[in-house]
């Protein structure tokens, strides 16, 4: 946060002494090529990136389909590994998925055979060992986010929205240093949304882990961030980088004032640089 | 041999967007309780008049009372029980022992690349082989009992149960495996929690397979060669022009089918809690 002025590009790389303790995920040089399929040329989708992202920070990463910001998130995440370069969480480098992370996927992938609360436990127990302690605060997360009485539901008994909010419940239960979203409210109507983007904010703002939050959506990303990062496709390269200085919570005021307008329209114009 | 059916399993219902619940249920088609009932007595009575109004021969074509005092006839017969015995041991061994088989090298396919690239072309090939013809060979490794009439239908209830097996082990979600992974699980943790269970309806539509096959295998064991059993018993009856007797034991070895079916079903209603209703109709 040192050194930024809100709303201007942020200076990459940061000063080294600042980094050690205060970004908690580093990219460093970081690109990535798939293979060619058939005739085509090797798909470049993310060119040679730097980012870092600071610990206890919200940052959305927009842009549109192709801009190489889920193959970010994915490397991130282990799920992927670069072409070249170097991703490091907690000043570990990123080798596999790690316990210093969680993802939230598009769609929620809860497990149909399992209840929602078993869900939930899922993961926790997939890390290590699920105690008494872990299942109360498994009740209570589920509780915030409004599923207490369907702990004991099947995922098919609930609606879209439900299933992603056990979905975050679950990757919450783990307590990710950094929480990693991919659109987690992509497939959701707007309404849906706006609201769970809501929610998701009130229970980030107990423990303030960082995030990273992949959309392609500016409302969203102004709703939610505290930076958002602007990515271009073709090949996949950030162009922009923003701090969000709006305060929290993000009231319909805010999120309709003049200061939010400006962001909205600079993020947006990254975009319309590119077209024309 | 009919070619071995995948049973795709039913998708569940995609729940609706909002924070309702509901659960949509197969349409209900009101007055079958009448209209099945009613039909099978017309059918009946039609085939009951057959005989007297179109002149076929009772040897031929015997009409329905005939074979349920031919029925009557077989349940007051100790001999009978015997025979009876004899074929539902033969069923139940190849069903559970052949199906069982299938289940763990279907396991086994999955889980070891090695394994597949090596055992599975073997196991298709000898797939190609009808397995009809092995039957008297059976015979001579194995001699007259139930052992022969087991292991021959076993081997028929065998491939249709791994292919399935291997199809459902196979049908986990791409996406859900993935969010496994993300959660660091290990290739055991991703089997236990996610290829078993995504591998059940799979299984049980294999499971409904294999208990038609079961029977047919006894049955066509026993007429190759046999000195007791339902299927021997039929083929005696034919010998001897008792063509009620004949139709009763069709009706009995039906009923053994519908009883395993119905076992199947209520098994995979237990085990497959999480799936909505099945919307099934009458299975093979």
């Amino acid at each position: 946060m040192t050194g930024v002025r809100n709303g201007d590009r942020v200076d990459l790389p940061v000063p080294a002494g600042t980094a050690g303790e205060s970004f908690s995920v580093r990219v460093s040089g970081v690109s990535k090529t798939f293979p060619a399929l058939r005739s085509g040329a090797p798909v470049v989708a993310l060119d040679t990136t730097n980012l870092q992202f600071e610990v206890g920070r919200f940052t959305s990463v927009v842009g549109p389909s192709g801009c190489g910001k889920t193959t970010l998130l994915r490397m991130i995440a282990g799920l992927e590994r670069p072409t070249s370069g170097a991703v490091t969480v907690a000043g570990e480098a990123v080798r596999g998925p790690s316990a210093r992370t969680a993802m939230v996927f598009q769609a929620a992938n809860l497990l149909p055979w399992k209840t929602v609360r078993q869900n939930v436990l899922l993961a926790a127990r997939l890390r290590g060992k699920v105690d008494d302690r872990l299942r109360e605060r498994a009740a209570r997360l589920l509780t915030t986010a409004g599923l207490g009485q369907f702990v004991d539901s099947l995922p098919h008994e609930l609606s879209g929205g439900m299933q992603q909010r056990a979905a975050i419940c679950r990757a919450l239960l783990v307590q990710p240093e950094v929480l990693l979203m991919d659109e987690p409210f992509g497939a959701l109507d707007a309404m849906t949304r706006e609201q769970m983007g809501n929610e998701l904010t009130r229970i980030w703002a107990q423990n303030r882990s960082t995030v990273v939050f992949v959309t392609h959506s500016i409302p969203e990303a102004v709703q939610l961030s505290d930076r958002v990062v602007v990515m271009s496709p073709r090949p996949g390269r950030v162009v922009g980088d923003l701090l969000v200085d709006l305060p929290r919570p993000r009231t319909p005021e805010v999120l309709e004032s003049e200061r939010a307008r400006e962001l909205h329209h600079r993020i947006r114009a990254h975009f319309t640089n590119l077209e024309s | 041999m009919a070619a071995p059916e995948l049973a795709a399993p039913v998708e569940d219902d995609p729940a609706p967007e909002g924070d309702v619940v509901a659960r949509v249920g197969p349409r209900r088609v009101r007055g079958h309780w009448i209209g099945i009932p009613a039909l099978g007595l017309a059918l009946l009575a039609l085939w009951q008049l057959a005989g007297p109004v179109f002149g076929v021969a009772s040897t031929l074509i015997p009409p329905p009372l005939e074979v349920v005092a031919a029925f009557g006839e077989l349940l007051t017969s100790p001999i009978f029980y015997r025979h009876l015995w004899v074929t539902v041991q033969e069923i139940v061994l190849a069903f559970v022992v052949g199906s069982a088989a299938a289940f763990l090298l279907g396991v086994a396919v999955v889980t070891s690349r090695v394994f597949e690239k090596t055992v599975m072309p073997y196991v298709v090939a000898l797939q190609i082989v009808p397995k009809i013809a092995l039957a008297p060979l059976f015979l001579i490794w194995l001699g007259y009992g139930i052992p022969s009439k087991a292991v021959f239908a076993g081997t028929i209830v065998f491939f249709p149960m791994l292919v399935n097996t291997v199809q459902g082990l196979k049908s986990l979600d791409p996406n859900h495996e993935e969010m496994l992974v993300s959660f660091g699980a290990s290739k055991r943790a991703i089997f236990w929690h996610g290829r078993l269970p995504s591998a059940a309806p799979f299984v049980f539509a294999g499971l409904d397979i294999a208990a038609v096959f079961a029977i047919t295998g006894a049955v066509v064991a026993e007429f190759i060669g046999a000195q007791a059993g339902l299927g021997y018993q039929l083929i005696q009856f034919n010998f001897q022009f008792f063509t009620a007797g004949t139709f009763a034991v069709i009706v009995l070895l039906s009923v053994l089918g519908w009883l395993l079916h119905m076992a199947v079903l209520l098994a995979e209603r237990t085990v497959t809690f999480w799936r909505p209703a099945p919307r099934r109709g009458a299975a093979a």
